[in-house]
């Protein structure tokens, strides 16, 4: 089933800090990444998908489902996982899938067949019936992630998912998220570009004024950045007075005290380096940086 | 909300806390107070002080880690923070059931089988009400703390309370309207000396002070709730209204809720009319209060346009008739007087219909002197439960008693009708254990033993520290009973009326 959230002129604000501006966007299913500074309201915009949160004015509606009332927040089309995921220590991690599953309210008679799938969709046999207290880093947030997929909900929203992971969990869990948003909305807000890169159908930035200001494909945001990007090969002595001239994005160390930079042309002052060339293969971090980079200009 | 309290009471039960709670208990229950259940039922819950001071630091903990603890992914499941709050009061009260029926179970298992059946609801239905009151309390403060505090700081704090109201209430504290109000929210049932013949009586001030508990438990909680659920703009609004309404109640409580402590009489001092009681007939309901028609015939030996009698204050007079015609009457500080014309040389039936509770208390918990469903103690001379002259010469008693419980007097009982020449009455009533030896029959709480009861009156003929009037008696086995029965404190610990031994319980 395709699924479709639609966001509409969301606000938020904290006393007088408007913490979102008039935020709004669709989505269908497949993982959104959110990116953004810190501080500009990634968080926030999750809480109140979440429901965690009230915004000030606005309207959220997931399959035209309202998503910003506590009392009908269709709790069993929703998942979650919070960035610091935890639960109480001296409980299983059976007792906490039971409960989510519970408190979803979805069908008694296959609540065990269903946990069971998820235990083993997520390789959680050895430790679901041990205290969270014991799991380590990886296995919690692999329970973090099978409690939020409970009752295969149409809405996924998941903060930092990598956070604290080592790379080996890191790839593993990329993979469950790409496995996951095939038939879902998967909303994921990081820092980490590396997570966003591989797996994710669209990329949402908001900007350091709390609006939304990238709303497209990974693809849109490097062809936005291509052409402000070159690259030139510097001797290293030179580096510092470089930096002074151009906003370097990427530096990689080469032969002989040569160094290769990735910079910004289009900045105040426009600086065009000598043996300059259009930068060929531009990462999304490249992209990213520009971006956030352009804003400030 | 039935599963997430379910799910917390996982939490709960799964905490180290529980586990040493119930160590403890287990623990005190095989080595201590399973002895208790031969003895008494109310004694099981007197001595369970230790597990349920246990039990209630490990609710403190509990609850307060539980409501501190904020993952988000709770929020995100239970939206709202009133929620969470509610479902950690159910788990605990959940755990507090489990935990209560199990020591139901153990009482039904270890009880003497001699005790009554009437008695051992009580005495479990007693045990619960304290189990709980406590409990709800304990959570109350541990989540309430948490709630404001939002760290571990407030287990600290919660213990802190907590404590602060076991050293007001164990401790040696003034009386103050503070103090009073602190005592109030603990249970005091596990430290008071009760009567172990009346067990606990269930009354209205029993039940009254268990409801202050739970009223207070109630209104922490529901305050803790509005703050944590409300905006600051209905706040202001809210607490002082809540706190205006917790202290009309608890002031409303302070005045209302007066216990009625024993004070002796000086009897000698009061002058009495010439009269001689011929014939005193009674009509007495003690199932639940003293209801009373008293019929007295009165040889007047002297002119009078009054008669007085001793009768306790706490009754109300509803008729006096002399020879069938209504009389005007006084009735205050202990001394019912009839204004009427009375000759000397002549007879008068005077007829006197009066009520009351009789609830009177030695100390706080210790009943004295009551009429209750399932326990009497009506001591005459001691406490003027029926209208007496003062110069108590033997007077013939025909007594009609209606009550639910067993009963014993210095009169001899058949079916409840007490006939018999006595200079005072005593009805007596409880949870009494009988045992006859030779000729002479013991009547007393299942707390002592009949040897024990010997042991005292061969002591004191032995070292003579019975009152001389009944120390011949006692010397000659002159008695054809022994009662236990509570009595003023200043009065002998032994005493004889007619054939019948008063032992006073301490």
């Amino acid at each position: 089933m395709q699924n479709q959230l639609r966001v509409q002129n969301l606000c938020y604000q904290i006393g007088k800090r408007e913490i979102l501006k008039n935020f709004s966007f669709n989505c269908t299913n497949g993982i959104i990444a959110l990116l953004g500074n810190n501080g500009v309201g990634k968080s926030t915009l999750m809480n109140i998908l979440a429901g965690i949160l009230y915004p000030h004015s606005g309207e959220v509606y997931l399959n035209e489902e309202s998503l910003l009332s506590h009392r009908s927040y269709p709790i069993e089309k929703a998942g979650y996982l919070p960035q610091m995921f935890d639960m109480y220590h001296n409980v299983t991690g059976y007792d906490f899938l039971s409960y989510v599953y519970d408190v979803k309210k979805l069908p008694p008679q296959d609540k065990k067949q269903h946990l069971q799938q998820i235990v083993e969709d997520f390789s959680l046999q050895e430790v679901i019936r041990k205290k969270i207290g014991k799991y380590s880093g990886g296995y919690k947030r692999r329970l973090g992630i099978a409690q939020a997929v409970i009752g295969h909900p149409d809405l996924i929203l998941v903060d930092e998912p990598t956070v604290g992971l080592d790379p080996e969990q890191r790839i593993a869990f990329r993979e469950l998220l790409s496995r996951i948003s095939l038939h879902s909305i998967t909303i994921i807000s990081t820092h980490i570009i590396e997570d966003v890169e591989l797996y994710s159908d669209k990329l949402m930035i908001i900007g350091n004024d709390h609006t939304l200001q990238f709303d497209g494909t990974v693809n849109e945001l490097i062809d936005l950045a291509k052409p402000h990007l070159l690259m030139a090969v510097i001797d290293k002595r030179e580096l510092n007075e470089v930096r002074n001239k151009v906003h370097i994005i990427e530096e990689k160390r080469m032969a002989d005290h040569l160094i290769q930079i990735k910079y910004i042309s289009r900045n105040k002052t426009a600086t065009v380096l000598d043996n300059s060339c259009q930068v060929r293969e531009v990462s999304l971090e490249n992209a990213y940086i520009y971006f956030q980079h352009a804003q400030n200009l | 909300m039935l599963k997430s309290s379910l799910f917390y009471t996982k939490v709960s039960l799964k905490s180290i806390y529980f586990i040493i709670a119930m160590a403890v208990t287990f623990l005190d229950i095989f080595t201590r107070l399973i002895d208790t259940l031969d003895i008494s039922i109310f004694l099981y819950t007197k001595y369970f002080l230790i597990p349920f001071i246990f039990f209630h630091i490990y609710l403190l903990i509990t609850s307060s880690s539980m409501m501190y603890q904020e993952f988000k992914v709770l929020s995100f499941l239970e939206k709202e923070k009133g929620r969470k709050m509610i479902a950690v009061v159910l788990a605990n009260i959940f755990v507090t059931i489990g935990f209560g029926l199990l020591s139901v179970l153990i009482m039904l298992i270890f009880k003497n089988s001699l005790f009554s059946f009437s008695t051992v609801v009580r005495g479990i239905g007693h045990f619960l009400i304290i189990l709980l009151t406590g409990s709800v309390l304990a959570i109350s403060i541990g989540i309430s703390t948490a709630a404001f505090i939002k760290n571990e700081r407030s287990i600290v704090v919660s213990l802190a309370i907590y404590g602060l109201l076991i050293a007001v209430t164990f401790g040696d504290l003034s009386d103050n309207l503070i103090t009073n109000y602190l005592r109030a929210f603990l249970p005091d049932d596990t430290f008071i000396v009760f009567n172990e013949i009346a067990g606990v009586l269930l009354t209205k001030e029993y039940f009254a002070d268990k409801l202050v508990v739970l009223c207070m438990s109630v209104f922490i909680l529901s305050m803790t709730y509005l703050l944590i659920t409300t905006t600051k703009r209905k706040r202001y609004f809210i607490v002082p209204t809540l706190a205006l309404s917790a202290f009309s109640f608890l002031t409303i409580y302070g005045f209302s809720h007066q216990y009625d402590f024993y004070h002796a009489m000086d009897v000698d001092k009061i002058t009495f009319e010439e009269y001689e009681i011929e014939d005193y007939n009674m009509k007495l309901d003690l199932r639940h209060k003293l209801e009373n028609k008293a019929q007295i015939k009165i040889a007047i030996y002297e002119n009078s346009d009054t008669l007085s009698f001793l009768l306790d204050s706490n009754f109300k007079v509803e008729h006096v008739l002399v020879d069938n015609q209504a009389a005007a009457h006084t009735f205050g500080n202990n001394l019912l007087v009839i204004h009427d014309d009375f000759t000397k040389g002549s007879t008068v039936n005077v007829e006197i219909l009066y009520r009351g509770k009789v609830d009177i208390k030695k100390d706080i918990g210790s009943d004295l002197f009551y009429v209750s469903p399932h326990a009497i103690n009506l001591v005459g001379g001691d406490f003027f439960w029926y209208p007496s002259p003062t110069i108590a010469d033997s007077i013939k008693f025909n007594l009609n008693v209606t009550a639910n419980t067993n009963l014993y007097s210095n009169l001899p009982i058949l079916d409840g009708h007490l006939q018999g020449s006595a200079r005072y009455v005593s009805i007596f009533g409880g949870i009494y254990n009988e045992h006859t030896d030779g000729d002479i029959r013991y009547i007393y709480p299942f707390t002592m033993s009949v040897q024990n009861i010997k042991h005292v009156i061969s002591t004191a003929i032995d070292e003579q520290s019975a009152a001389d009037a009944n120390f011949e008696t006692l010397k000659n086995k002159q008695y054809r009973q022994v009662i236990v029965g509570a009595r003023p404190i200043h009065k002998d610990l032994l005493s004889v009326e007619g054939s019948t031994l008063y032992f006073r319980l301490d």
